[in-house]
């Protein structure tokens, strides 16, 4: 009986005969050497684009040279950090400070608020990793007069149900910025606090405010929402861990501005000034026409006062002695119509105030102006758009000379140079076999 | 020895072989001489670690090589569900007829019939060479039996032995 494989064998029959083929072997070493030619190729191709990407994202990271410790000083600029900066616990603390920038920072998968810092002596950017901080606004971090400490609001563990969207925030904390230790000072709460200030009094002591959230998750809307039990202001030093209540007239609480010598400025408007050692001696005055909070500078002495006057900012600055139980009797300073801030007296006729540069849709910068003349000097320019209220100055060097410092790196993306590596090596992939199927055997 | 003096006298050997299995894979004898020059071509680079015995890997080559070209060149192709005319009789019917059927197998359908039923390899044989699993070859070649019955009829009583 036939088979499927007599079937076949008859149809194979017909096939070409066979017998030797001379030149076979020539061209398999042929086609060998062009199929390992052409991988070469391609895999050094690969590796050049590797090593491009890898160079680029060197030289985008790369940080600037940077001057040898010098005298600590302002930089001439602020720059806002690329998200993806590292951070000090990778770069380890960068020493005295001469600002905290607020930015966004980036992981691979998220985006969070972050504050960079600005090295006083050599200009060099990295993110702080401030353990368990909690960014609450404008109270919520605080720099030292002299750069050398940052403090700021940590979350934890509560009591009872924590009012988590809030942090929970559960004490305040200092950081050292030249040795990285951080020392916290927990608040007793159920729920978590809600920050009202958090302001230096003189480089060694903190003075802060906060209210007892009422309700924590679990509870209801306006409980979650609402305050209550006030702390009053506080006075902590973190070197000794000694903390006082601080009496102020009519238990004002959110502190405006500071001496940086142990006096601060209380109440919206500015109410009064006290002392944090001899709080029974505050300076009850009023403040004319005076708009938006933090906004206002005090004198070393807690004698002349200075502020954006009127109902809108940015407006002309005001200026004027303090005096016990009256209302500020003031000047305008002269050609000053577009200030947003006043940050600080630097001498008996200068105040640092912040404008923006030549009056119009421009950067904002810092500058010095003689309150008699109106004559304004730029001490250091913000990064654009942020009309200079983000950043915070180490007080103590704004009277100084500044320093002309480099721009930090701007680290491209870390995702995007993982997907362009991998779209390179796919490529070279791809690459491959088209080649080595093109190549005719 | 496994330089250009084994590779020639394995040529020599076996090309013929190779031929027919490549003649029943492709149906043509122009494409089986073109498989057949650019398979051997191909374990050329290979050629030293493989002398001592060649036959399965240049059988592996040849296999996908015919089902790559298979899949290069369909596109060019104009499919129809009606065969040309099949002589009614006479003693080239029959190898036209498997011809043609074979034609309309899936090329690795064809491979597995080629390899199990002419080549006699095993199913685990048959398997290596195509790089799947044996229960691929058993399914394959079922279906592939099958479809010769329907376009071969009188292969039917042959294929019953096989089909089992």
């Amino acid at each position: 009986m036939t088979t499927l494989h007599d079937r076949l064998a008859d149809l194979a029959d017909d096939a070409p005969p066979g017998g030797p083929a001379p030149g076979l072997w020539e061209r398999g070493r042929r086609y060998h050497r062009q199929r390992r030619a052409g991988t070469l190729v391609i895999a050094a191709a690969v590796v050049l684009g590797l090593i491009a990407l890898g160079s680029l994202d060197w030289w985008r990271a790369r940080p600037e040279p940077m001057p040898a410790n010098g005298a600590p000083a302002l930089p001439q600029r602020i720059w806002m950090p690329s998200p993806w900066l590292p951070g000090t616990d990778e770069t380890g603390p960068l020493g005295q400070l001469a600002a905290l920038q607020p930015a966004a920072r980036r992981s691979w998968t998220a985006v969070h608020d972050g504050v960079a810092g600005v090295s006083a002596t050599t200009g060099e950017y990295a993110f702080l990793d401030l353990p368990d901080l909690v960014l609450t606004g404008l109270p919520g971090i605080a720099l030292a007069p002299d750069g050398g400490h940052v403090a700021y609001w940590y979350s934890g563990e509560t009591a009872k149900s924590p009012n988590s969207a809030t942090g929970p925030v559960v004490g305040l904390a200092v950081y050292d910025t030249s040795t990285g230790a951080v020392v916290r000072h927990p608040v007793e709460t159920d729920h978590g606090v809600d920050p009202v200030s958090l302001s230096w009094a003189d480089p060694a002591r903190v003075v802060y405010a906060y209210y007892q959230w009422a309700g924590g998750d679990a509870d209801s809307d306006m409980e979650r929402s609402s305050g209550r039990d006030p702390s009053g202001l506080r006075v902590w030093a973190p070197s000794s861990g000694r903390d006082d209540p601080v009496r102020s007239p009519g238990g004002a609480d959110d502190v405006e501005a500071s001496t940086a010598h142990g006096q601060v400025l209380v109440g919206s408007g500015g109410s009064a000034i006290v002392d944090v050692d001899r709080p029974d001696h505050a300076v009850r005055f009023t403040v004319p026409n005076h708009g938006f909070g933090n906004t206002t500078a005090i004198d070393d002495h807690g004698t002349w006062i200075a502020w954006p006057h009127g109902s809108s900012n940015p407006g002309p600055i005001a200026y004027g002695r303090i005096v016990e139980g009256e209302r500020v009797d003031y000047q305008e300073v002269p050609g000053t119509r577009r200030a947003f801030s006043v940050r600080a007296w630097l001498d008996r006729h200068h105040v640092a105030a912040v404008q923006r540069v030549g009056g119009g849709i421009g950067p904002s910068a810092l500058f010095s102006i003689d309150v008699r003349t109106g004559t304004s000097t730029e001490i250091l320019r913000y990064p654009l758009d942020t009309y200079g209220t983000t950043t915070l100055l180490a007080t103590d060097l704004i009277g100084a000379p500044t320093a002309e410092r480099p721009a930090p790196p701007t680290p491209l993306d870390p995702r995007k140079v993982a997907g362009g590596a991998v779209a390179v090596v796919l490529g070279g992939l791809g690459a491959l076999v088209l080649w080595r199927r093109r190549v005719r055997a | 020895m496994s330089g250009p003096e084994s590779f020639e006298e394995y040529v020599a050997a076996r090309r013929g072989a190779l031929l027919r299995t490549a003649y029943l894979l492709t149906g043509h004898r122009e494409d089986a001489e073109d498989l057949v020059q650019v398979a051997l071509v191909k374990v050329v680079p290979r050629w030293g670690r493989i002398a001592g015995d060649p036959e399965p890997y240049v059988r592996k080559v040849l296999v996908h090589e015919s089902v790559n070209r298979w899949r290069r060149r369909r596109w060019r192709e104009v499919h129809t569900d009606r065969l040309p005319e099949a002589p009614v009789a006479g003693p080239g019917a029959d190898r036209v007829a498997l011809q043609q059927a074979l034609a309309r197998l899936a090329p690795r359908q064809r491979a597995v019939i080629v390899l199990r039923y002419y080549d006699d390899l095993t199913e685990a044989e048959t398997a290596r060479v195509l790089g799947v699993a044996v229960g691929t070859v058993k399914s394959q070649a079922r279906d592939a039996l099958v479809r010769l019955r329907e376009l071969v009829p009188d292969l039917g009583h042959e294929l019953e032995d096989v089909g089992r």
